[in-house]
């Protein structure tokens, strides 16, 4: 009777084992392939060679590209010595035409900032006006503007330790968040996803879209008027999906994705390991009918660890993590 | 007793798992396939019983095959057994005329039932024009050759090739007014066997070239050869594999046999080949997921993931290839094969329909 229970335990041990080990598997994109293909002409960007990882647009197509390389000259000098940009997020006040720019800032000793500066376009300079710092802002990945100093943020993970970080990877663990804040004072205002990575918002404020990387879709939330998070539905991309830019004219989804988190791992370790590049465009992403278009698909063989791309007037601006910024013309019908 | 049990246990799942993933990668189950255009498509009006191949002239007239009729063994779905087998044209150089039905002469080869699979052409400086036609016929597999009168656009029986070494005929490739080269998809006849076959991944299936007279294999070991195309030199031979995903590069020798060069992966169930006579890219029509282009075939409301690639440089050793079409099946199911004449494409399915494309993105 007990070598049979002991049977019984081990095949359905090893049946939740294989089929983890097969999740694991789909969620890396390890076994796909990846074809190419551009909506246009494709040229890289100048100057942009140490990544563009986040792109922010305002609505007069000026983008703000978060990087490694840092061009934009940044006042006072000093927030410069200690600063490591990772998500970025415009606000544009429409009544005194202020543009404000959000940068998740991870500085020196595992401190996580965000700072909010004030963008002057006639000297092309950011002038720094403020570092936000709260125990709920932990594992900063991006932010989303919402007011002046108010905004959402995304935690990746949980956990800070390496580690339990990778524990929290290889488990599929749900514990990355986004939280809301406003004021001095946070709270999650959404819960469970597993990596939290790209947020935007709708063009009528309504919705927030938040890209989940390892499960590989757009979740859909509700923006209740106490700017607290009701979710709607996911949006399947099947591929590690980064950061999302939201086109204003139509409301559709740019999404940057990694068609395989594997070969980005490896290319995050060694830059010069080459790994593709995805750009997919969601059209009526609360409707009825959701359509998702490949528009831009490559497998190395130009660009390497998209992790965004922005659309704007038949022109297509694609960012990646540690390779260069590319610019395609979209010559298809839209 | 518990670690006997593990011991078994172990290398079984294991052996249990490969066997269950080995055939679903092999048959595409694992990839998503995405939605994109290279420009704007429509469905050709007309065509509801598949474009299983399609030909085109140096001047742009496509022949496509079409009311295929899958054999038993793949459980068809009734509705594709109303299909009736027909020639079509369409003119490149004017699209928005779309096709028509070729007249063919005799009319028996109608009446009797016209099982048209593969075709391939045969086109000379003198401008005769032949079409060679893969025939399900109901006695057996055999290839017809027509001639094309272009004034009566109609195809002219000139005569039928019928051998034993032609059993499971798929495609063709014309290399003369009466010769050819032509793939056979498997080795095995009765159904059941044929499954086996394909599930297995036996590599029984063959090319065999046809001299005017007689037959002779020219190359086997293929798991499905499927379709078969040359360029314009004739030197080299390319043999698409639907089940290992590539293409096989072969260099014709004097007697007429293939000998391997090199092969290019595709990771797709390629089906139909195509040369571009001008630039010598390899057209290709391809099913992302071969598993769900069978359900297809045993339910009509099933859809199937279409793929169409192009192949640059495909004699040389770095062979660029992109994606030009890729749909999930919602727009079309079971692409085939493809054609490109002067920016526009037309893509062909097993049973489906016709897609015409004008292309945009830069070539």
């Amino acid at each position: 009777m007990s070598r049979a229970v002991v049977l019984v335990l081990a095949v359905a041990s090893s049946a939740f084992v294989l089929n983890h080990v097969a999740k694991l598997l789909m969620a890396t994109g390890m076994l796909k392939h990846v074809y190419n293909h551009a909506p246009g002409t494709c040229r890289f960007v100048p100057g942009a060679e140490q990544g563009s990882e986040d792109i922010a647009m305002t609505s007069s197509g000026l983008a703000f590209i978060s990087s490694g390389a840092k061009k934009l000259s940044i006042l006072p000098k000093s927030v410069e010595e200690d600063f490591m940009p990772h998500g970025i997020s415009v606000y544009e006040d429409d009544h005194s035409g202020e543009v404000r720019l959000f940068v998740v800032n991870h500085a020196k000793g595992h401190q996580e900032r965000v700072e909010i500066f004030r963008f002057d376009a006639d000297s092309n300079s950011l002038y720094h006006i403020k570092s936000i710092a709260h125990p709920l802002l932990y594992s900063l990945n991006d932010i989303l503007a919402i007011g002046h100093e108010s905004f959402y943020a995304s935690n990746d993970k949980y956990t800070t330790g390496l580690y339990t970080r990778m524990a929290e990877t290889w488990f599929l663990l749900p514990w990355s968040n986004v939280v809301y804040y406003s004021g001095g004072e946070a709270t999650i205002a959404a819960d469970g996803l597993v990596y939290a990575n790209g947020i935007s918002l709708s063009p009528g404020g309504k919705l927030v879209y938040v890209a989940d990387f390892t499960s590989g879709v757009v979740k859909i939330y509700h923006r209740r008027d106490d700017n607290t998070l009701l979710f709607s539905r996911d949006i399947s991309i099947h591929s590690s999906v980064h950061k999302i830019c939201v086109d204003p004219a139509s409301g559709d989804l740019w999404v940057g994705a990694h068609p395989s988190a594997f070969h980005l791992a490896e290319h995050l370790k060694d830059a010069s390991r080459p790994c593709g590049s995805q750009v997919l465009r969601i059209e009526n992403p609360a409707g009825e009918n959701v359509t998702v278009t490949e528009m831009y698909s490559d497998d190395g063989r130009w660009l390497w660890g998209s992790s965004i791309g922005c659309y704007h007037e038949k022109q297509l601006l694609i960012g990646t993590i540690n390779h260069k910024l590319m610019h395609c013309t979209v010559d298809l019908p839209l | 007793m518990a670690s006997k049990i593990l011991v078994l246990l172990v290398p079984l799942a294991a052996f249990v798992f490969q066997s269950l993933f080995q055939p679903r990668v092999r048959f595409g189950d694992h990839n998503h396939v995405y939605n994109h255009v290279p420009g704007t498509c429509r469905l050709v009006e007309g065509v509801v019983h598949g474009a299983e191949d399609i030909v085109r002239t140096r001047d742009g007239l496509a022949f496509i095959s079409t009311g295929m009729k899958p054999p038993p063994a793949f459980n068809p779905d009734p509705w594709y057994l109303q299909a009736v087998g027909k020639i079509l044209l369409f003119d490149l150089k004017k699209p928005e005329d779309g096709v028509r039905e070729l007249k063919i002469e005799p009319e028996e080869i109608l009446s009797e039932g016209l099982g048209p699979h593969g075709l391939g052409l045969y086109e000379n400086y003198a401008g005769e024009i032949r079409l060679f036609v893969v025939n399900h016929h109901k006695e057996g597999d055999r290839v017809d050759i027509f001639r094309y009168v272009r004034p009566e656009a109609k195809l002219q029986h000139v005569r039928s090739v019928r051998d034993p070494l032609l059993h499971s005929v798929n495609d063709v490739l014309a290399t003369g007014t009466d010769a050819f080269f032509a793939t056979n998809d498997h080795y095995c006849h009765a159904p059941w066997a044929m499954k086996l076959e394909r599930f297995l991944g036996l590599a029984w299936s063959n090319v065999v070239y046809f001299n005017g007279t007689t037959a002779s294999v020219a190359a086997d070991g293929f798991s499905i050869a499927n379709s078969i195309a040359t360029p314009p030199s004739g030197d080299l031979v390319y043999v698409s594999d639907t089940l290992q995903q590539h293409v096989r590069v072969f260099r014709r020798l004097p007697d007429h046999s293939l000998e391997l060069q090199r092969v290019i992966p595709l990771f797709t169930g390629v089906d139909n080949l195509n040369i571009c006579p001008e630039t010598g890219d390899l057209w290709v029509g391809a099913h992302p997921s071969v598993s769900d282009t069978f359900s297809h075939i045993r339910d009509r409301r099933h859809l199937a993931p279409s793929q169409v690639l192009r192949i640059q440089n495909a004699a040389g050793e770095y062979p660029e290839v992109t994606e030009l079409y890729a749909n999930d099946g919602r727009q079309l199911s079971g692409s085939t094969a493809a054609v490109v004449y002067n920016r526009r494409l037309l893509i062909g399915t097993v049973v489906d329909t016709l897609l015409y494309c004008d292309i945009m993105v830069p070539m």
